[in-house]
């Protein structure tokens, strides 16, 4: 190890991203002048993203249970074009409000942009949820001109035995700056 | 004489800018970068010594697979010497021992190379890996009959610094975008690992009866503040064969082989893990498992230990923002 006499310089990157908070993502040249949309899929599925807004190059989304069968929590990944693309937070939606506390989290995956995980949930001994309403909402910063999709993966709707809950389709969507 | 104290403070301001430039485009400088091309390529090792075998006369070793399927069949990584097909073993244990094999029909290898690679962007600076192999520096006739085997060993530390290839996730191989570890995908960018080779400075001999751990190499492996999985790959070197590296285990499909540490206990968080494979991530699932928990106590028949992370006997908000202070972490 004494033969190099150079050093990594060690990056520190935070990994958590909480609901409620922002990543801290810095600022982009010439960000402003880029502006965000999201067109979701033509065939919307029981777990959908649809957009909530889209202000400037920031564009947040929902992510909605839609006619959704009882359900305890929602777990999933979603992988993005890091060069279009960075996930700068999360806030809780309404559908999972019915429980005094429930928990949400999500993180950019090893701190690296370009795949988060997600997940909301009830907690023991809340009544389950269904139908239509939001689980909660993700926003991103569009950094760059260009379109991205958002791939749902390792998704996963569960009730209150963590059973998974089969046949249910997702639908995601495209994130475009111009 | 020293004349530095002579110098005006006045005339140093000036190199203060350049000194600062220097500093911020250091790790830049100093990072480490992805190996390319995926075969047809050199690579250098992290040895003090370079590499026992200097072809080329440029202390490298020269990666030159013949086609996209060759040269995955000979080599090994198993738990017993005498194990010629191999295991895919994950531990937790941060220090260990595994062997690497050749089955092939040559009957030896000139030089064994490992591969070590560390599923991270970046390593803590007390990080370390203590590396002891032992084997045969083999000599051999133009017709790869072993003429002369003489047992030797290797011990090395190696530090973060050594580690110099990545991030990527993909190890050289005849076929592009060849996994690092089995069952890893390598499309997902959080699978990046860190690389470094290492010159174990032994080699095979499986032509000769009642050498010590039957002619293959031995490998004892520490770790020290291994921040995430590690995983081992070797790789094979003749001279015979214009002195380059034809051969690894193969990490896909029937008669892969491969060996992983997984520092379970750096990741507490990860308190829903059974999938199979292993999902080896803090993600949704762990949270809906500890939210299905929450409240409860040893005294429940469902109490689950593992989401009790800060262990005081009942799922709370502390066990709770342990797992939010992990989210997102692979291992």
């Amino acid at each position: 190890m004494y033969r190099k006499l150079t050093s990594i310089f060690i990056l520190c990157i935070s990994a958590l991203v909480g609901c409620h908070h922002d990543t801290g993502a810095g600022p982009v040249p010439n960000a402003s002048q880029i502006k965000a949309s999201f067109n979701p899929s033509a065939s919307p599925g029981n777990i959908r993203l649809a957009l909530e807004s889209a202000q400037g190059d920031i564009v947040s989304l929902d992510v909605i249970a839609d006619s959704a069968p009882q359900f305890t929590g929602m777990a999933f990944k979603i992988s993005y074009d890091n060069t279009i693309a960075q996930f700068i937070g999360c806030d809780p939606g309404q559908i999972l409000e019915t429980s005094a506390t429930p928990l949400y989290a999500a993180a950019i995956i090893n701190g690296i942009e370009g795949h988060i995980a997600v997940g909301a949930s009830l907690k023991r001994g809340d009544t389950m949820v269904s139908g239509t309403g939001t689980i909660l909402k993700l926003r991103f910063k569009v950094i760059a001109r260009g379109n991205t999709a958002l791939t749902f993966y390792e998704n996963v709707l569960r009730d209150n035995t963590f059973s998974e809950l089969s046949g249910l389709t997702w639908s995601t969507g495209t994130i475009t700056g111009t | 004489m020293n004349t530095f104290w002579k110098i005006p403070i006045n005339r140093l301001k000036k190199w203060v800018p350049l000194l600062a430039l220097f500093l911020w485009m250091a790790p830049v400088l100093m990072g480490a970068t992805p190996i390319n091309p995926y075969n047809g390529v050199s690579i250098s090792v992290a040895n003090d010594s370079g590499t026992r075998f200097d072809y080329g006369g440029n202390d490298v070793y020269y990666v030159n697979f013949k086609s996209a399927t060759q040269g995955l069949n000979a080599i090994h990584i198993a738990a017993q010497s005498s194990d010629m097909v191999g295991v895919d073993f994950t531990t937790s244990g941060t220090s260990g021992t595994f062997y690497i094999t050749d089955s092939g029909g040559k009957g030896y290898d000139d030089e064994i190379i490992l591969l070590v690679s560390i599923n991270a962007n970046s390593l803590p600076t007390d990080f370390s890996l203590s590396l002891q192999a032992s084997g045969y520096q083999v000599t051999v006739d133009s017709t790869y009959v072993v003429t002369q085997s003489n047992y030797a060993t290797m011990e090395e530390q190696f530090g973060p610094e050594d580690f110099i290839y990545g991030p990527q996730t993909w190890k050289p191989a005849g076929a592009q975008d060849y996994p690092l570890w089995i069952g890893e995908d390598i499309s997902v960018a959080a699978n990046s690992c860190l690389l470094m080779f290492v010159d174990l400075y032994v080699g095979i001999d499986s032509q000769t009866s009642g050498l010590t751990d039957n002619g293959q190499v031995r490998v004892d492996y520490q770790f020290e503040n291994l921040p995430a999985m590690a995983a081992f790959n070797a790789y094979g070197y003749r001279i015979l064969t214009n002195g380059d590296i034809e051969w690894t285990n193969r990490t896909s499909g029937t008669g892969s082989s491969g060996w992983r540490v997984t520092p379970v206990s750096n990741l507490p968080a990860d308190v829903y893990d059974d999938y199979q494979p292993p999902r080896h991530s803090v993600d949704g699932d762990d949270l809906i498992w500890m939210a299905l928990h929450y409240g409860t106590t040893p005294a429940d028949p469902d109490w689950d230990s593992r989401c009790d992370i800060v262990a005081n006997a009942v799922i709370d908000d502390a066990d709770v923002n342990a797992m939010l202070a992990s989210f997102g972490a692979t291992y």
